[in-house]
């Protein structure tokens, strides 16, 4: 059924801004700028969101919705291969809302909502890292001294998670967040953590991660910085 | 008066004459209850502002003293509401216009106008800066307040109606309805009841009609969906009666065509 017109003209609007933010980074884009490139008039735009902080506030709505969701889904994660899917998927959400990522910073610094929840966001992401590494490695902490180096794993994942794209960018900041960017640098993040992963992980899980990263190696070599 | 930088230059059309805005000021006038000007200055403000030379209203508006304090008020909330390019410089202007308002109120406390006004301003300021954060800056009792009280001295108000009934369904989307009635005393029924009286007041003006659909979609949401997409749809279809009018039903129509 086609959407009724008033969801969908909401939806256009906000495709098209998470489409600007992502490649010029949200402190770039003014509503001005949004409904230049929609064609309609600024009426039209403050009608439907009535500040530029409610597009942000929607979009990042609709982002933590998803990421709640995939990391749910982290408890079906059995084996190597499901986590390497699983890191996929988690790249691939954070690509799509990468605006967020890429302006971290400063968004926390003027937007309450994000401000509130992106602590949240960080935990959650940690404790399904945390359970996805219990699995890998298959058998319980043996001591506290384990317990803390397991914690020390996730937390790092989840830093290399949240910074990824960062990182890409510093190392090309014309291209790195172009569409087009967008699988190698997912590959590369997805490699990384599991590179992070590997060293903790038992004999046979290690062999089958080593397997896949000599798969993907060719993919995931980092183009040269362009300063 | 501060002038509006960076923008668009009115597109407006020629001003109509004197006998013809006389002759259909009941009509033009409907929704805001506005009394047939009484110096020529303000008809002359008055034509700007129907012809859609809202900058040049502003300016013959306040020109014209108290009298005129009305008309630069409204040529400055359209221009803020649906022209404005820049985010900063329309909850300045909105700014702006509730300033002007209170004095035009402390003056004339019997205008209704000078109550809706600064009403209607606040609440635009408040929807521009997040309506949680302005509640917490106790805007919230300020905006009833002006809008009630233009209620009481015109009770057929249909803008007044349709802002207090979309500001009370703000409250209740930004902060729930629990929180908004316990703190600010907004609630859906009433919401639905001053909505429901500007449509019956109003049921051909296009601002309402869209007021309408976004107000029955922050309180209902989906279960309204098919309601607020056909009066966004009868707003596209109405013949404007003014420049105003014009922008709102182009803004229906552009909505519609996205």
């Amino acid at each position: 059924m086609p959407r009724k017109a008033p969801r969908r003209t909401a939806e256009r609007i906000l495709g098209t801004t998470l489409e600007l933010f992502n490649r010029f980074g949200e402190p770039n884009v003014s509503t001005t700028l949004i409904s230049a490139e929609l064609r309609i008039s600024p009426g039209n735009l403050y009608y439907h969101f009535p500040s530029k902080d409610e597009l942000v506030n929607t979009l990042f709505d609709q982002f933590e919705g998803q990421l709640f969701e995939l990391l749910g889904a982290s408890e079906g994660v059995r084996d190597i291969e499901d986590a390497w899917f699983f890191l996929h998927s988690l790249f691939e959400l954070i690509w799509e809302y990468r605006f967020l990522y890429r302006d971290l910073n400063h968004l926390l610094s003027r937007n309450r909502r994000l401000e509130t929840h992106f602590p949240a966001i960080l935990m959650r992401k940690r404790a399904a890292l945390r359970g996805l590494l219990d699995t890998l490695i298959d058998r319980p902490a043996a001591n506290a001294t384990d317990e803390h180096a397991r914690d020390a794993v996730a937390a790092s994942t989840v830093v290399l998670l949240t910074y990824w794209l960062s990182y890409e960018y510093v190392l090309q900041p014309r291209s790195a967040m172009e569409p087009e960017n967008a699988q190698d640098a997912l590959l590369r993040g997805a490699y990384h953590v599991l590179e992070l992963l590997a060293p903790h992980l038992s004999e046979e899980p290690r062999q089958h991660l080593r397997a896949l990263i000599e798969v993907y190696r060719p993919a995931v070599h980092e183009p040269p910085a362009t300063p | 008066m501060s002038d509006w930088p960076n923008s668009p230059p009115d597109n407006g059309t020629a001003p109509p004459e004197l006998s013809a805005l006389r002759a259909q000021w009941a009509h033009l006038h409907a929704l805001d209850a506005e009394p047939p000007p009484t110096s020529d200055a303000v008809w002359r403000a008055w034509g700007l502002f129907h012809a859609g030379q809202f900058q040049q209203a502003e300016a013959a508006g306040v020109a014209a003293g108290l009298s005129g304090l009305s008309v630069a008020n409204r040529a400055a909330a359209v221009h803020a509401t649906l022209l404005e390019p820049h985010e900063k410089a329309r909850l300045d202007q909105f700014q702006r216009i509730h300033a002007r308002a209170r004095a035009h109120a402390a003056d004339l406390p019997g205008d209704p106008n000078a109550w809706f006004w600064q009403g209607y301003a606040l609440a635009g300021y408040a929807q521009g800066i997040h309506v949680a954060r302005a509640l917490a800056q106790g805007l919230g009792t300020q905006v009833q307040a002006a809008l009630q009280a233009t209620l009481a001295l015109a009770p057929e108000h249909a803008l007044a109606h349709v802002a207090l009934g979309n500001f009370h369904a703000q409250i209740i989307d930004k902060v729930g309805p629990l929180v908004g009635a316990m703190t600010y005393g907004a609630s859906a029924e009433a919401a639905h009841a001053h909505l429901a009286r500007a449509r019956e007041l109003a049921p051909d003006a296009p601002a309402v009609l869209l007021a309408l659909a976004q107000a029955l979609l922050m309180l209902d949401g989906e279960a309204r969906l098919d309601e607020a997409a056909r009066l966004q749809e009868q707003a596209a279809q109405l013949s404007p009666r003014d420049a105003e009018e014009r922008l709102w039903v182009e803004l229906a129509r552009a909505s519609l065509a996205l």
